[in-house]
């Protein structure tokens, strides 16, 4: 390209010309058989949430990496208590407990890698929900991207078994009413389940530790690669200001809410009233419901629900992908968001709604006023939106025949002017600074929460720097 | 090309408040804010143990909680002992899960009750009780309840509250020779 540029030298320039180079010869390679767009200006992230999820995947395998140095994946054995003592643990009861412990108290930023941990699995499960509801309301699943659709589904489920693989190997009470549920519903499951369960909890907590290892740290992170293999499209859009803001996200959650252990299972301890985490409250509230049988209640209604998604595209067969000619499927979405956000509110509800679930009297749900809640938010979710759709359709379709034009609110951008461009870019250099000798600080004074939240913050701060530098570019 | 009109710069404004607040709450919680260790204010750690000669395990923790109000639990010696029953308190877990060694800060306060359980075992037994104390001179804490260096009878209960006065590393230990491991009879209170 011999066209003289009248473009100043500017001081970045040699670096751009590394990353340039790099990037050429990366051409050569598999990974750039991918084509990913990093993209000049700003796009809405809800449009590349997938690849966000990629993002808390890799973060997810970093930390998952470090933790393993430290984990170790064996039950113990817990002798029963003298008879005059309540409780009496000891170091050989539930050692994965005591490593998950000591790498929260004692590891040298231990209880750091663990929040990114814990927080990161959280992201991803709740970007995936919503990669997956924003296809589904943009009706994306059509334009040939069947398989896309189903595989994404597939990989959606395996995320949420691998999240339970990975809370169930701490151990504490929480990890083991999973546990639990999952062994006896896998149990009750026909015709196999009493071998599958055999199989994949083994014979005791040392079988099932070791096991959930393994399916935790590469069996299931294997099968998703595998699975991301036919899901990943071959055009990829990454915004480093956005992977970078949603990465600082995770960290500044995990500094303001430090996750705990929780508390140590034993055995020989009556189990106390806990709660799974928050994307499987919505089958625990199900499993709770009287005299629903558990495999109906935990195993074949979400397999349906599921299903209902995964069928989707096959039924939706008309050539229109915008909301306002889906109605009925726009309304199906809306409806089943609705219900997800019930079943998981009662998750944490007593028989009584009203009331906060505390003890082990209270667990059984009463059917009539689940189901009946159940179905009135379906209802209602579904009749509002189908209504409200068909009557924006019948409105522009009005304003069409009346040849009037369509009144669509134009956002007019707002423009920085140079002197806002250089104070707000000079404010961020600062607090970054700032912040870099604050991490040192805190490091020094063994203050973990801060050291992750300023650490999210520097990353939040360059994002919002790219982010002002990209629209004061277009304004010039 | 756009050329930005004239206006007031309200986002730039906002932008900046937003990066100077952020910078102040960082300043004022981290630099302002006088920091605990791990554990923020209630202070009052109540440590439920077990005493046995050392070689049938020694001092054992088997409950620890922060005590959530200003009078102690009810204490009976000989019947029974303390219980958490209709006191308010919260969880206290000590950082080491050795159930033998307390981690405080300075000005917190501290009530131990440790049952004397009966020694059934094949070791020598020399004693009939066990006693405690805080073993080192002067004893860097101020004791508000019960007193330090008294016995613990087998089958009965002992209680002792006291404040910790400096940092440092301490022992509890056995004051009676009770068994031929006795001098091994003791924890750890790590106070920061």
């Amino acid at each position: 390209m011999a066209v003289p540029s009248n473009k100043k030298k500017g001081v970045l320039d040699p670096i751009i010309a590394l990353l340039k180079w790099t990037w050429e010869r990366l051409e050569r390679t598999l990974l750039l058989g991918l084509k990913i767009v990093f993209p000049s200006r700003f796009i809405s992230p809800l449009g590349f949430l997938g690849m966000l999820t990629v993002i808390v995947f890799i973060v997810l395998g970093v930390t998952g990496a470090l933790l393993l140095f430290h984990f170790t994946p064996f039950f113990g054995s817990c002798p029963p208590s003298p008879a005059n003592v309540t409780y009496v643990p000891t170091s050989t009861c539930n050692q994965a407990f005591n490593s998950v412990q000591s790498i929260n108290n004692n590891v040298a930023w231990g209880s750091i890698i663990r929040n990114i941990h814990y927080h990161a699995s959280n992201a991803m499960v709740l970007l995936a929900v919503m990669h997956m509801f924003y296809q589904y309301f943009g009706g994306r699943y059509k334009l040939r991207y069947e398989i896309l659709w189903v595989t994404g589904i597939i990989l959606g489920v395996v995320t949420v078994i691998e999240a339970y693989t990975g809370y169930d190997l701490i151990f504490n009470i929480r990890g083991q009413l999973a546990i639990n549920i999952g062994q006896t519903l896998t149990f009750y499951s026909p015709v196999i389940g009493a071998d599958l369960a055999r199989i994949i909890f083994g014979f005791s907590f040392n079988d099932l530790a070791i096991r959930f290892y393994a399916f935790h740290v590469f069996i299931i992170p294997i099968i998703m690669l595998a699975i991301m293999a036919v899901h990943l499209p071959r055009n990829l859009v990454l915004d480093i200001p956005v992977a970078s803001a949603i990465t600082g996200i995770i960290l500044i959650m995990g500094g303001l809410f430090p996750v705990d252990v929780g508390v140590k299972y034993d055995p020989n301890v009556e189990t106390q009233i806990t709660f799974p985490e928050w994307y499987f409250t919505s089958l625990y509230a199900f499993i709770r419901v009287k005299g629903l049988a558990p495999l109906i209640a935990g195993a074949i209604i979400p397999t349906i629900f599921i299903l209902i998604f995964t069928v989707a595209p096959f039924f939706d067969r008309g050539k229109k992908i915008a909301m306002i000619d889906r109605p009925f499927w726009v309304a199906l979405g809306v409806a089943s968001l609705g219900q997800i956000a019930i079943v998981t509110v009662w998750g944490f509800r007593a028989a009584n709604p009203l009331v906060a679930l505390t003890g082990p009297g209270q667990l059984v749900i009463d059917p009539t006023l689940f189901f009946g809640s159940l179905l009135l938010a379906i209802a209602l979710g579904y009749g509002f939106v189908y209504a409200f759709v068909r009557w924006r359709r019948a409105k522009i379709d009005a304003l069409r025949a009346a040849r009037k034009p369509i009144p669509y609110r134009k956002l007019q951008p707002y423009m920085f002017s140079k002197t806002e461009v250089y104070s707000l870019l000079g404010g961020l250099l600062l607090l970054q600074a700032f912040l870099d000798v604050s991490i040192f600080r805190a490091l020094i004074d063994n203050l973990n929460n801060f050291v992750l939240l300023e650490i999210g913050m520097v990353l939040v701060a360059f994002a919002a720097a790219v982010h002002i530098y990209r629209i004061s570019n277009q304004a010039r | 090309m756009q050329v930005p009109k004239r206006h007031l710069p309200v986002v730039g404004l906002l932008g900046l408040i937003v990066i100077a607040a952020a910078g102040g709450t960082v300043y004022y919680y981290q630099f302002l804010t006088p920091h605990q260790s791990s554990h923020g204010p209630p202070s009052h750690r109540l440590i439920f143990m077990t005493a046995i000669v050392y070689e049938e395990g020694g001092f054992k923790f088997y409950d620890t909680a922060y005590l959530n109000q200003t009078s102690l639990p009810s204490f009976n010696a000989t019947s029974g002992g303390p219980s958490l029953t209709g006191v308010k308190y919260q969880n206290y877990k000590p950082s080491s899960t050795d159930n033998q060694t307390i981690n405080a800060n300075v000005g917190d306060s501290i009530t131990f009750y440790i049952e004397g359980l009966n020694a059934t075992h094949t070791a020598p037994l020399f004693s009939t009780h066990h006693g405690f104390t805080i073993d080192i001179m002067p004893q860097p804490v101020t004791v508000t309840d019960g007193q330090l260096g008294g016995d613990i009878f087998f089958k009965a209960w002992y209680t002792v509250t006291f404040t910790v006065n400096a940092a440092g590393l301490y022992e509890y230990r056995c004051t009676v020779f009770c068994s031929n491991g006795h001098t091994q009879m003791f924890g750890n209170i790590i106070v920061t």
